[in-house]
């Protein structure tokens, strides 16, 4: 049975410093995101928090990788990471960025 | 006698009033102008230093550091931003900040594989053009909320 929803906050769950695109350019990179945190807790739960704040910033490549990566690697929908996933951050451009790289899986 | 009286005191409580409108309208012209060009300062900062990143070799020393502080400086930027957007919501300019992002760090940014390029290429260009879109947009924006007349801002 799926929980109802989990948290993700990325600077107390994953790193402060997140950066790069795959698990060879660094400990903290998109890909580990998406693999270890995001693919993970969508599989245990029906609604996935992902909060951004609290880094020290992100690079598009990053960005890219975890969440476009879920479309063009783990073979989600776009539309049901619509429905499940929820991203919060005081930078709306952030936010629409990485709807961005959900909608148009093509974009690296 | 005692109309007139009334009629000097409306004047200068009309005109004390004015003053202290345009005294407010004032302060707060000269605090937007400053977060704005504190925004430039970042914007043109930010693209000057990837500008460096991107034409640099991953083995040299300070690469991880310029990364780093690419990465920080669009959060900062982002906060100044947010902070014009509370004086006056048409100063968002998230497009302008989301292309101006992918434009330094989308692609091989942060990656193992990523190759210094030449100042000739069209990723230096599409830098500048971000920074410069970025930067005008604010400007007028600001030009247009506070450098017209009030006849203007009616009439639009």
């Amino acid at each position: 049975m799926k929980a109802e929803r989990l948290i993700i906050n990325v600077a107390r769950d994953f790193s402060k410093f997140p950066a790069g695109r795959f698990n060879e350019d660094g400990d903290f990179s998109g890909q580990r995101f998406r693999e270890q945190l995001l693919s993970r807790d969508l599989s245990k739960a029906k609604t996935v928090i992902v909060e951004l704040d609290g880094t020290a910033g992100y690079g598009s490549s990053f960005l890219e990788e975890a969440f476009g990566g879920m479309v063009r690697v783990q073979k989600f929908k776009p539309a049901e990471l619509h429905e499940r996933l929820v991203l919060k951050s005081v930078d709306t451009s952030l936010t629409a960025e990485i709807w961005e790289y959900i909608d148009n899986k093509e974009i690296r | 006698m005692q109309e007139f009286s009334w009629i000097y005191l409306f004047l200068i409580v009309i005109g004390w009033a004015i003053l202290i409108l345009d005294n407010a309208r004032r302060s707060r012209r000269a605090e937007i102008r400053e977060l704005i060009n504190h925004a430039i300062d970042i914007t043109e900062e930010l693209a000057k230093t990837s500008h460096a990143y991107w034409m640099k070799d991953n083995t040299q020393l300070d690469v991880p550091i310029l990364a780093a502080e690419i990465k920080r400086g669009i959060t900062r930027l982002v906060r100044i931003v947010n902070a014009l957007k509370r004086h006056h919501q048409s100063f968002g300019v998230d497009d302008k900040i989301k292309l101006f992002r992918q434009s330094m760090t989308l692609g091989d940014f942060e990656t193992n594989k990523r190759v210094p390029i030449t100042s000739g290429d069209g990723r230096i260009t599409d830098i500048t053009q971000a920074a410069f879109d970025l930067t005008e947009q604010l400007e007028i924006k600001f030009e247009s909320l506070y450098c017209s007349s009030w006849w203007d801002r009616f009439n639009r």
